[in-house]
């Protein structure tokens, strides 16, 4: 009788543990993007799922690294249109025809932001190619000078994509400035990005 | 005692209680959705084993009534008890086992769905490549170790271990984590924009501008709670480095250096990675001409396994999903501008079971119906002569 009740409270015991998600999970995966998700992306949830509430706020309020800091000013250019920018975006604008488009991101974090090969990588592996050794990607960095900063600047060109991207460190705080779009737009695009980024001043 | 016992998990009396008990709960728990909302109160009441009172907090709490787990749980056992007892082989009631083997196969189902099954979603944009998905309604805080060539070591820890105080050491972190404040929903606004009173609690990263304004939990069913933790990291074998702010809300992870190697921290919707990619070719939209009502809904996806060598478009539409791998993938929606599609993966190991009971519970009923019918026929007949 003992025994069968031991058995009963064993498997009573052994259903109520029967929980999901309650352990902590290792795994490995390839690189993965480490930047913010694509504009839009936040309110792309299912029709028959639940989209986040998401806090207001942090749209246009990010970059400063104080409240009394002032944010940077830039010269737009024309053909360029501002769009809302995400959650994690200082600024957001559209380059290029309307199925052609040109996404350009301005994003800041404060502290170094990584390494310059970590995030080449990144951006190389979010349009398809292999990541490259440290001493490759050095390579491929040119400096860009503005009257206010020098930026480090590449040039990614994928198989259908491509992304240019310049960012600089000061006072503590990066800066990151990425345009990706398809390969021809961005080359349209290019010459008015790097004016874009030699007016920036902090 | 052991007859009692058996008695007892036999009696009809045991059925009729568990059945009234479930109406009590999808009651309650029906009415529960007004204040606690939809997925909340199928927490509480149906996936649980009892429903308890107060159900906030972390303090002393008491059972009140049995959950949906207890109850078709024990109604379950009640069934095959009473149907192990009276079981005869007889050509007569062999549509009553039928039936009975169909509702505890239902059952059962329904108890291992409930356990098991795990719902997630693939959103995808033309072009876009993905081996995971992900669950809209958990999150998890991902520390990642990025300082290999090719891969990064993802150490995933779910949301329900994230609590106020609570130090999370783990094998894999070469560092622990103290919890300093969880908040289950929050608001995050710039401190500029919070008001001169506004603190951040975190010192670290985006977080040291940010003030966190805890909210009540959403019972909407179109929102889910934004969750936002302050978290320090503390070497195993040095100072602190500091507290960072991790929240979903912050849109993207946070790196810092910790033995030697390079860390990202974010808070975000847990994965559940594959061992096979989905891309999406194209999605299709279609809407009845004239109107905006939609027609139908198509994503044309190619799916790669490498270890199978499988690489083969498919077409995933209303009511033709893609099965594989024990996986299916549905066609659940799309972005407001079509840009993107959004897929309901589902893995639930026991998904054959309801199609199986229905069937054997028809063919129960057949018999048993088919056997009365010609007897009556055969008695009817014979009379007749």
């Amino acid at each position: 009788m003992k025994v069968r009740l031991a058995y009963l409270s064993f498997l009573v015991v052994a259903l109520m543990a029967c929980r999901r998600e309650s352990d902590i999970k290792v795994y490995r995966v390839s690189k993965a993007p480490l930047e913010e998700a694509e504009p839009g992306q936040q309110a792309a949830m299912p029709a028959n799922a639940p989209s986040p509430s998401m806090p207001g706020g942090l749209a246009s309020g990010m970059p400063t690294r104080d409240a009394s800091a002032s944010p940077p000013k830039w010269t737009k250019p024309e053909t360029w249109n501002e769009v809302p920018p995400s959650a994690m975006r200082f600024a957001s604008f559209n380059a290029g025809a309307t199925d052609n488009k040109v996404d350009v991101s301005i994003v800041t974090f404060s502290g170094e932001g990584g390494t310059d090969t970590d995030n080449v990588n990144r951006w190389r592996q979010q349009i398809g190619l292999p990541p490259m050794t440290p001493a490759a990607v050095t390579t491929q960095i040119e400096p860009l000078k503005s009257d206010d900063a020098t930026f480090s600047l590449v040039d990614i060109a994928g198989a259908n994509t491509r992304t240019l991207a310049a960012w600089t460190r000061r006072d503590g705080q990066v800066w990151f400035f990425k345009a990706t779009g398809p390969s021809a737009a961005v080359e349209k695009e290019k010459t008015n990005f790097v004016k874009f980024v030699q007016s920036v001043r902090f | 005692m052991l007859r009692r016992i058996i008695d007892l998990i036999t009696s009809l009396k045991l059925t009729i209680v568990c059945l009234a008990a479930g109406m009590v709960l999808i009651f309650t728990g029906t009415m529960a959705q007004v204040h606690l909302g939809i997925h909340e109160a199928q927490e509480r009441y149906f996936q649980s084993w009892v429903v308890w009172w107060p159900m906030e907090g972390n303090g002393f709490r008491l059972p009140i009534f049995p959950g949906g787990h207890l109850i078709g749980a024990v109604l379950l056992v009640n069934l095959i008890a009473a149907h192990v007892k009276r079981f005869r082989w007889t050509s007569k009631k062999i549509g009553i086992h039928l039936i009975h083997a169909g509702l505890i196969i239902m059952l059962a189902g329904g108890l291992f769905t409930d356990l098991f099954a795990v719902e997630s979603h693939m959103r995808l944009q033309r072009g876009d490549t993905k081996n995971y998905s992900e669950d809209q309604r958990h999150m998890e805080l991902a520390v990642i170790d990025t300082s290999g060539n090719d891969l990064d070591q993802v150490t995933a820890i779910p949301e329900s271990l994230l609590k106020n105080n609570r130090t999370i050491d783990h094998w894999s972190l070469p560092f622990r984590i103290v919890v300093r404040n969880f908040y289950q929903n929050a608001d995050l606004k710039m401190l500029r924009d919070a008001g001169p009173a506004a603190k951040p609690i975190a010192n670290q990263g985006p977080g040291a501008m940010i003030a966190v304004r805890p909210l009540p939990r959403t019972t909407a069913q179109d929102e889910r709670d934004v969750p936002a933790a302050a978290i320090e990291i503390v070497p195993k074998e040095g100072n602190s480095l500091g507290t960072w702010l991790v929240s979903d809300a912050l849109g993207a992870p946070q790196t810092f250096s910790c033995g030697g190697r390079t860390w990202m921290i974010a808070m975000r919707t847990a994965r559940y990675y594959k061992p096979y990619s989905v891309t999406l070719q194209k999605f299709t939209h279609e809407k009845y001409a004239g109107t905006e009502i939609p027609k139908n809904f198509a994503s044309k996806v190619t799916l790669i396994d490498p270890e199978r060598s499988v690489n083969r478009d498919v077409l995933i539409y209303m009511n033709h999903p893609l099965r594989y791998r024990g996986e299916t993938f549905y066609q659940a929606g799309f972005q407001q501008d079509d840009r993107a599609t959004i897929l309901q993966v589902v893995h639930n190991p026991s998904f054959l079971a309801p199609y199986v009971a229905c069937i054997i519970v028809a063919a129960g009923l057949l018999w048993q119906f088919g056997f009365h019918l010609f007897g009556f026929a055969r008695q009817k007949r014979t009379a007749t002569v």
